[in-house]
């Protein structure tokens, strides 16, 4: 076994893993896609100049892998690729709640459904913030967007969440 | 509530989502990322819920097929059935696998070196001026290793009467040439026709051609046709069904390809029955640290060092026809295999900087194999050189 596979698996598998899923919605999507991270890794590895951590590259090239993703699955409804605009693009997904999350408390499913509501670079900032616990730092590096940006990308998700959760609690009321 | 204070709730809740873990073992993953590059460049849709009997039957086939190429090499050996392709000038088609073997890696068997020395001769791994006749023509095609990570560099000695043009002879090797006997990976010829319009060199790629449907496709494709620096080509236009343009989607929309001729030096790429010089994937602007790069291992792409790290060398680049590389005094060439592959691949890449000679200094033997160190040596025409057997 490639000894840098081992390496970044037993670091990082875990936390890239979570990061795929939660934006792809979908097990088999995720297991799927990081293996595409995993092959352009280990393309790179000697490429990586050490200029941002191991962590943060390996992010970079997981929210690449799923743009191809959502790309693909867009081209498949729409063939105009240049006038995505991902700042834009809403994912919308009909999977099933996973077990996981079914077992949770109701407002965690609730607000796995709203997640949906988000763009795919609000959800990143979403998921990379909150459930992988990067700093705000880490998450522009990674994005490649200045400090600023993440700090309003993560502002008007949180808006867009909160009003889809009133939604939702309008409807039970 | 304020919306401040229900931002922090939700925050609350997003930390509260649980860590969805991945149900495979790292063997599993491993496993999977082994196959899927092995598949990257395969033209076929996989069904992943038939993932695990596909893994099996794999394996079987596998098995089947090394069991059938051991009979064969069994019976070859018997009957004296020649090969397809042969590596050009090595008289060991009718040698067993491990003979076969032996032959590629054995670079420190110095004990049968008197009975090694004609082999030791003939062993070439490039084409050179002196191999090619008037009706000749070199063909130089880039073709995916197994992992699909390399491309090796692949040439073959077209005689001419077989077109009209260079792209006559490229679409001949493309149709005949046989990647899986050479230990590679299937890949020609190209979904679509290479031709020649309006003076123009234009690869036309039909509709279902997948060689947009992922980066590392995508990559491979682009490095492929980088091969045709060969024939001095700095533009391939590109057209899928006759209209102008391909939709790639990592690259983008691209109606030209410009040849990328980055530079760097050679390693060593070996299957199971065969050794090549194969391209380092790290580029450089001077010859010096290519030629130093030469001398490691890259465990990413699975290449070999081509140069012995004891090694130590200084070159003078002064005149930029003739390289002139002057070894340390500590150094001993020993006339055998890794010596041999060692000045192949300093030619080669001396080819790739633009040299047409090399001169060695301060050698311990005035002759290694093929070579005479005493004079300038002339750089290869193109690496590794295979036989196509025309008389199928």
């Amino acid at each position: 076994m490639n000894s840098y596979f081992k390496d970044i698996y037993e670091k990082y598998h875990n936390d890239l893993f979570r990061f795929l899923y939660y934006l792809v919605k979908n097990r088999e999507v995720a297991e799927d896609l990081i293996q595409e991270v995993y092959i352009r890794v280990l393309r790179s590895y000697d490429k990586f100049e050490g200029k941002s951590s191991v962590k943060t590259w390996l992010f970079s090239i997981a929210r690449n892998v799923s743009i191809d993703y959502f790309r693909k699955q867009q081209s498949l409804k729409d063939k105009i690729f240049n006038q995505t605009d991902w700042n834009r693009l809403e994912i919308n997904d009909d999977y099933p709640l996973p077990e996981e999350i079914a077992i949770q408390n109701e407002e965690v499913q609730i607000l796995y459904k709203c997640l949906d509501a988000c763009t795919l670079d609000q959800r990143t900032v979403i998921i990379a913030r909150f459930i992988q616990d990067l700093s705000i730092a880490e998450t522009a590096k990674f994005l490649g967007w200045s400090e600023s940006k993440v700090k309003t990308t993560q502002h008007r998700a949180l808006k867009v969440l909160r009003k889809k959760m009133d939604k939702y609690k309008e409807k039970e009321d | 509530m304020n919306n401040s204070r229900k931002d922090d709730e939700l925050i609350k809740i997003l930390r509260q989502f649980p860590s969805i873990e991945d149900k495979r073992s790292m063997e599993e993953v491993y496993l999977r990322l082994q196959s899927k590059k092995e598949n990257t460049c395969k033209h076929h849709l996989r069904n992943k819920k038939f993932l695990w009997p596909s893994i099996a039957t794999i394996a079987v086939l596998f098995l089947s097929l090394f069991l059938v190429i051991t009979q064969y090499n069994q019976q070859k050996e018997n009957k004296g059935i020649p090969d397809k392709f042969e590596i050009a000038q090595d008289d060991s088609s009718n040698q067993t696998n491990e003979q076969k073997a032996e032959l590629f890696h054995s670079f420190e068997d110095d004990s049968n070196f008197e009975s090694n020395n004609k082999k030791l001769y003939q062993e070439k791994h490039a084409i050179y001026k002196n191999d090619v006749h008037e009706e000749d023509f070199v063909v130089t095609i880039g073709i995916p290793d197994t992992d699909v990570m390399n491309i090796v560099p692949i040439s073959v000695i077209v005689n001419k009467d077989r077109g009209s043009h260079w792209i006559d002879y490229y679409n001949y090797v493309y149709e005949n040439i046989d990647e899986e006997e050479l230990g590679l990976y299937d890949y020609y010829p190209y979904k679509g026709t290479l031709k020649k319009e309006n003076n123009q060199i234009t690869l036309d790629l039909l509709a279902d051609h997948q060689y947009d449907s992922g980066t590392s496709k995508e990559e491979i494709f682009f490095k492929s046709l980088n091969f045709f620096k060969y024939q001095n080509v700095d533009t391939i236009f590109l057209k899928e069904e006759a209209n102008p343009g391909v939709n790639f989607s990592h690259t983008g929309k691209i109606y030209e390809y410009q040849i990328n001729n980055t530079q760097s030096g050679y390693l060593i790429y070996s299957t199971n029955n065969y050794t090549y010089f194969t391209p380092s994937p790290n580029e450089y602007e001077s010859i010096e640290d290519a030629l130093l790069d030469m001398k490691k291992e890259n465990q990413i792409y699975n290449l070999h060092p081509s140069i012995p790290n004891q090694f130590n060398f200084t070159v003078d680049v002064s005149n930029t026809e003739q390289l002139v590389l002057i070894f340390h005094n500590n150094v001993h060439l020993k006339e055998n295999h890794e010596t041999i592959r060692m000045i192949e691949a300093i030619l080669l890449t001396a080819k790739e900087y633009g040299f047409d000679t090399v001169q060695f200094k301060n050698t311990n033997v005035k002759n290694i194999g093929p070579f005479d160190l005493e004079h300038p040596i002339q750089v290869p025409i193109a690496p590794n050189p295979v036989q196509m057997d025309m008389l199928e």
